[in-house]
């Protein structure tokens, strides 16, 4: 995607999402997980933004409040121009039928109790937008879209493979013509055989009705196939934005080259030269966390100025954004 | 060529449910040399994980190992008795789980279990009649414990397995799994449950453990890149049979079966800048309620002829290490001796 003349979709500027898990006698907080601190970033209309991280960073509550599943605590969330963090539930009905969600679980993102045709029509109703024969039509069209058969409209969920059902997620999502679907790891419950199916498919759907994806997942081989950038979490904050191949090509932050070092390669060969960082202990807890670099704990260049500040978010080279106090020092840049 | 310690022949496992006998694996024939990390890869389904329960005799009813021979030291697992086997599980042959925290009891603490563990198989050096003392037996998971990376094991061994992370739970299991010092250890999708850097964490750990104590290890994954760093040989296995077997280089290198460089193809290539589309395979794995009368993958092959659908294939021996259960090679090489498929060779 070139540069120039990209016009910004989504904007996310500086959201946080904090819960509180535990108040004092007069309802003050006491503990709270900082599951999304202060994050910045934008997609542009019609590429593909993957983001990534372990367990715990905070991705997929960022995809979560986006869509305003949950209230952000802080920050905003710019959709077209508009604010939307901040807006009521009512006020918010418009912005849902441009906005879209594809699970993670196939099994448990479909209501078992409803058909094929109510579970994809459930959002053609909502926003009034077809009735009657057309109605069905659509949803016979969708179907077929995504590779499914019309005579599946009349069953129920139970009746089909995880792959299936991932696809009938994506037919709901599509069917009242969305501009950005937020994919919460959409892939990472099917078999690879059927990952790449999936995969193929979300691709043809963006070229084809020009759709916008924030593609959320943990699998980084796949991350980086459908992305055009990407953006690296730990512990609720942005380590590093970057082009999908300049951030595999040069990772700048401490903890994407030990992310992407980590990734086992389908290549024998190729895993018995690569100089793998392993980290030592596990991801810190998200509850009340220290003041300072979130990564400081585990990062081999750790200095003192990292236990004590935030690091700021900062372009380091043109399009290329990392939080680090020593990105400089590490890269020779 | 170094001992086999384990081979498995013509082994078949079936479920019989109400809906009918679900045939989770349907002839699988493999051997693992001692010292070696031997992959089982397949998608779910496709009986790997069937076949390792199999071989620890922990197939429970509905489920019935139909046929077939497990030989462990000389002896077939198949035929022992449920007290003979419990004897040699954890002793001679222990496992590890995909979910560590369901493999915990989280009532007890680590020293808990892993102290039962240890006194059920080692014997008092002084009496061998009575299991080693209570004492020893903590000595020896606290030494274990510290052998897998677990920080402070003295203070961590009285917790509970809520207090771990689950990277440290899951090299806990190890320790309780390698505490009895065994010779085979199967490890089904350790690393599925965890983040990609503990992930790299316990393989580095698997590595590092099997060159320090020689225990042969069964790895079974769905994941290629795992099988890629860790083991030295691969089993592909598809609707319950087996599809390829050869050295990870031959695997990866030279698959000689549709499945298997259907499994490579659907995974994105890690060359920066290049940007090739995905070549999925078509259609969905088989039913093993019906499994398809010939070779399973048939449905979903590109070569498929006729008589893929009809026969399953035998095994062609490609190389010394290596055979692929493919009708294509039929011309090219001899049948394995041994193997049950009617009408066999041409």
């Amino acid at each position: 995607m070139s540069n120039e003349n990209r016009e910004v979709l989504l904007e996310v500027k500086d959201l946080k999402k904090h819960f509180v898990i535990k108040r004092s006698l007069f309802g003050q907080p006491v503990s709270t997980v900082h599951a999304v601190d202060g994050i910045s970033f934008s997609i542009y209309k019609g590429e593909t933004f993957g983001l990534v991280g372990e367990s715990g960073c905070g991705k997929s509550t960022t995809g979560r409040t986006i869509i305003k599943l949950y209230d952000p605590t802080d920050g905003e969330v710019v959709y077209d121009n508009e604010e939307i963090g901040g807006l009521s539930h009512h006020q918010m009905k418009p912005y849902r039928q441009k906005i879209q969600m594809i699970f993670q679980d196939p099994y448990a993102s479909l209501n078992t109790r409803m058909t094929v045709t109510d579970i994809i029509g459930e959002g053609i109703d909502t926003h009034k937008l077809l009735q009657g024969q057309e109605r069905q039509e659509r949803i016979y069209q969708l179907l077929e879209r995504v590779g499914l058969k019309r005579e599946h409209a009349s069953r129920y969920p139970h009746e089909f493979s995880g792959g299936q059902r991932q696809r009938i997620g994506i037919a709901r999502a599509l069917a009242i013509n969305p501009d950005l679907i937020i994919c919460d790891e959409p892939i990472s419950a099917l078999d690879v055989s059927i990952q790449a199916q999936v995969v193929n498919m979300l691709e043809d759907l963006q070229k084809e009705l020009g759709l916008t994806y924030l593609f959320i997942a943990h699998d980084l081989s796949m991350v980086k196939y459908i992305s055009d950038r990407i953006g690296v979490m730990y512990l609720g904050k942005m380590m590093e934005i970057a082009s999908s191949d300049d951030l595999y090509d040069k990772p700048l932050h401490p903890y994407t080259k030990a992310l992407l070092s980590s990734i086992p390669l389908p290549d024998p060969e190729a895993n018995k030269k690569s100089n793998r960082i392993v980290l030592e202990g596990d991801v810190p807890s998200p509850i009340n966390p220290k003041p300072g670099c979130r990564f400081a704990s585990r990062c081999r260049y750790c200095e003192k100025i990292c236990t004590e500040k935030d690091p700021e978010f900062r372009e380091v080279l043109p399009e290329r954004f990392v939080a680090c106090h020593l990105v400089e020092k590490i890269n020779n840049l | 060529m170094a001992e086999k310690i384990l081979e498995l022949k013509n082994l078949k496992t079936s479920f019989y449910t109400h809906l009918g006998e679900v045939q989770a694996v349907r002839g699988v024939s493999y051997e693992l040399e001692e010292g070696h990390i031997l992959g089982i890869v397949g998608e779910s389904g496709s009986g790997k994980s069937v076949t390792s329960l199999s071989i620890m005799r922990l197939i429970d009813t509905p489920g019935k190992i139909k046929e077939g021979e497990i030989m462990f030291q000389g002896q077939d697992l198949a035929q022992l008795s449920e007290a003979e086997m419990a004897e040699l599980r954890g002793s001679e042959i222990s496992m590890i789980f995909q979910d560590p925290m369901t493999s915990l009891n989280p009532v007890f603490t680590i020293e808990n279990q892993m102290v039962e563990v240890i006194r059920t198989h080692i014997k008092d050096p002084d009496n061998p009649k009575k299991p080693i003392s209570k004492k020893a037996a903590r000595e020896r998971a606290v030494k274990y414990l510290e052998l897998v990376g677990i920080p402070e094991p003295e203070v961590r061994i009285g917790q509970y397995p809520h207090q771990y992370s689950g990277g440290m739970r899951q090299r806990a299991l190890i320790a309780m799994a390698l505490s009895c010092e065994p010779k085979l250890l199967i490890a089904d999708e350790p690393t599925t449950a965890l983040d990609v850097t503990i992930q790299a964490q316990i393989l580095e750990l698997l590595k590092e453990l099997q060159s320090k104590t020689g225990t042969s290890i069964i790895f079974i994954t769905h994941d290629l890149g795992v099988i890629a760093e860790l083991c030295t040989n691969v089993v592909v296995m598809y609707g319950g049979m087996m599809m390829e077997k050869g050295t990870v280089e031959e695997i990866f290198y030279s698959p000689k079966h549709p499945y298997t460089q259907g499994l490579h193809k659907s995974v994105p290539s890690d060359v920066v800048g290049q940007k090739e589309r995905l070549v999925p395979i078509e259609g969905s794995p088989p039913d093993l309620l019906n499994p398809p009368q010939g070779c399973p993958f048939a449905p979903r092959c590109e070569h498929a002829m006729k008589i893929c659908l009809e026969k399953a294939s035998p095994l062609y021996k490609v190389t010394d290490t290596q055979v692929s259960s493919c009708w294509l090679l039929d011309e090219a090489a001899p049948v394995v001796e041994g193997f049950k498929v009617e009408g066999g060779a041409k």
